[in-house]
């Protein structure tokens, strides 16, 4: 619990690259906020860091936790692991943000901002449409501003895919609505889902202005910042010398040992470390976001520009030194403990490329907002918290805690899903038109039902989920059986009819 | 999860032939095992007491099997490369709504392995 009496944290070696400090040093809490130690209590309370890091809470600015690719438990990849801000990398778009802030608006110990995609329901996930611009749909200006003005603080950049089978114009209109929101453009340049020979992520060098980020850098996929003789390529040297951020962002295709040493080679260096991590590379070879720190100083990144990449220079970009990044008097009491282990360790790029390596980044203890956590590295791990699972022989045990409200919406939902029909979900022809006119069929059922989103939202999850993923609706209604998915609806809502 | 019990689970291919897997022995081959069951080219895991056959590759990325983990009491498997799961008994996707994996029931039968195709 998060305790309004000061606590000094005692003997760690503490790295804070915003101020300057990397030495023995102690820090204060107090009320939730870093505090000055001169003027302590003699009594204070005290916990003894000695041969321990510590830092600002960590900031891992691309993650998924919401959506297709997000975890059921996310603070398992958040506080959990030491990192106490981060940034969901387009999991919502401005089609399902409520549906975001409904579910996860609240409740997680883990700061939660949001990157939001340019796509209306946000990134789709398992399917290779990204790029299809008529998945745009439209860009609702006005929702937008009006979205961001309501949720001041929330939104942090604005993400495109910096890919596209239509030209540059995506790309455009990704920096035109970042620009209008004045929020950076953040740019996935991965695994960009074209047929070979297609360069249009390079756009995306030319389009972005100092402060715009770039990230998965080193992925080892098509469109990447070497040339064919390992060098950095003009177009992207250009970029970052006028400002452009290069972000790391590691994720499951996305890192290549030999683009990296590459890069490194030439002294093209990340500004900031994150991780991407999601259901698909938590159990390897993501893990962590200390884990990807801990590759980076096998490049030989110092210790202090790893923390300074995960602290000060997140925050600075995302411009949130006032609220995160520095251990400052004043600021919220976010704090990470960590240990540099020595060992053998072997350190896994997404194309099962290893490198043996003598250290490790481990994460021991973390504070947000004065609130201590004990960091577990291996919570995440659990096959609950990544592996989502219909639930299609069995009825979820949430089904127990269905409300009678929740489960007339059900039935009600059942009603509105009747007349619409939908097919077995399938890779090559994911039907996105129709995600909407689910989704459109849940809110008019949710609004007739006059029953709260979250609720509505969470109805639908206990009852084909044994543990609660949050996506988005019109696409987790669209991966279930048809049939299924109505019988047992109707089934639920009947039972409640019996009840009353 | 025991072999036998997989086996139950899965859908009957009734009227596919048993095919003989040349050069596996069942007691010393090293699993995975490396072999073809008509025009497929698959795997052979050894699952507690049983064995069973998936295609070699998963079909997100066509990357192979050979060191994937099995999942879930030994239900399912997971493609190492981007934790892609699969059922075991029939080949359904679990993660990964839309891709299919081909599983094969095989069989002991004194010395030799028999597999078929799960339809």
């Amino acid at each position: 619990m998060k305790s309004p009496a000061p606590i000094l944290l005692k003997g760690a070696h503490v790295i804070d690259p915003a101020q300057g400090i990397d030495g023995i040093e102690d820090i204060a809490l107090e009320n939730g906020k870093i505090r000055p130690v001169e003027g302590l209590p003699s009594d204070v309370e005290t916990i003894d860091v000695t041969d321990s890091y510590l830092t600002p809470g960590w900031i891992d600015i691309h993650v998924h936790v919401y959506g297709t690719l997000g975890f059921a438990d996310p603070d398992s990849i958040g506080v959990c692991q030491g990192v106490t801000s981060y940034v969901e990398a387009g999991g919502p778009g401005i089609g399902t943000l409520d549906e975001f802030l409904a579910l996860l608006g609240s409740g997680l110990k883990t700061a939660l901002f949001a990157g939001p995609y340019i796509r209306p329901l946000g990134i789709l996930g398992l399917n290779f449409i990204e790029s299809d611009v008529r998945t745009l749909t439209n860009i609702p200006i006005a929702d937008w501003l009006d979205f961001k003005k309501a949720h001041p603080g929330l939104l942090r950049y604005i993400k495109v895919g910096a890919f596209s089978g239509y030209g540059y114009g995506p790309t455009k209109i990704g920096k035109g609505l970042a620009e209008v929101l004045d929020l950076p453009l953040y740019a996935h340049i991965g695994e960009h889902q074209l047929q070979p020979g297609n360069q249009s992520a390079y756009e995306i060098y030319r389009v972005s202005e100092a402060g715009d980020i770039v990230t998965h850098i080193y992925h080892g996929n098509e469109c990447g910042i070497l040339d064919k003789e390992g060098r950095i390529l003009p177009v992207v040297q250009e970029a970052k010398n006028r400002g452009v951020l290069f972000d790391v962002g590691f994720g499951g295709f996305n890192f290549s040992w030999r683009v990296a040493e590459r890069a490194w080679a030439q002294g093209f260096f990340p500004d900031i470390i994150s991780s991407d991590l999601q259901q698909f590379n938590v159990a390897g070879p993501a893990y962590s976001l200390a884990n990807v720190m801990t590759c980076f100083m096998k490049l030989g990144m110092s210790l202090q520009d790893a923390v300074e990449k995960v602290t000060s220079a997140p925050a600075k970009a995302l411009r949130m030194t006032d609220i995160a990044g520095s251990l400052k008097p004043g600021l919220p009491a976010d704090v990470t403990v960590f240990r540099l282990d020595r060992g053998a360790y072997t350190l896994t790029d997404t194309a099962n490329h290893t490198r043996p390596y003598d250290q490790r980044i481990t994460p021991i203890m973390a504070f947000k907002s004065g609130e201590r956590i004990d960091c577990d590295m291996q919570r995440c791990q659990d096959e609950k918290n990544w592996l989502i699972q219909i639930a299609d022989d069995h009825e979820p045990e949430g089904v127990a805690r269905l409300t009678a409200a929740q489960r007339s919406f059900l039935g009600a939902l059942a009603g509105k899903l009747a007349p619409i029909n939908w097919d077995e979900f399938s890779v090559s022809t994911l039907d996105y038109d129709k995600s909407l006119v689910l989704q459109a069929a849940f809110h008019q059922a949710r609004q007739e039902q006059n029953i709260p989103l979250r609720d509505a939202l969470i109805a639908v999850f206990d009852l084909f989920l044994d543990h609660r993923f949050t996506m988005q609706i019109g696409l987790f209604l669209l991966r279930l059986d048809r049939t299924f998915a109505l019988d047992r609806m109707r089934k639920v809502a009947s039972t409640q009819r019996m009840v009353a | 999860m025991s072999g036998d019990a997989l086996t139950a689970a899965a859908h009957p291919a009734d009227g596919t032939p048993w095919q003989v897997l040349e050069g596996i022995d069942p007691d010393n081959a090293k699993f995975p095992a490396l072999a073809r069951v008509g025009d497929d080219r698959i795997l052979v895991l050894r699952i507690g007491d049983g064995f069973r056959g998936v295609e070699r590759s998963c079909p997100h990325q066509q990357r192979s099997l050979h060191d994937a983990f099995l999942q879930g009491g030994n239900t399912m498997i997971r493609c190492r490369w981007h934790n892609y799961v699969f059922r075991l008994n029939d080949g359904k996707a679990v993660n990964c709504p839309g891709f299919k994996l081909k599983v094969f029931e095989v069989k002991r039968e004194e010395k030799v392995l028999l597999a078929r195709p799960v339809t």
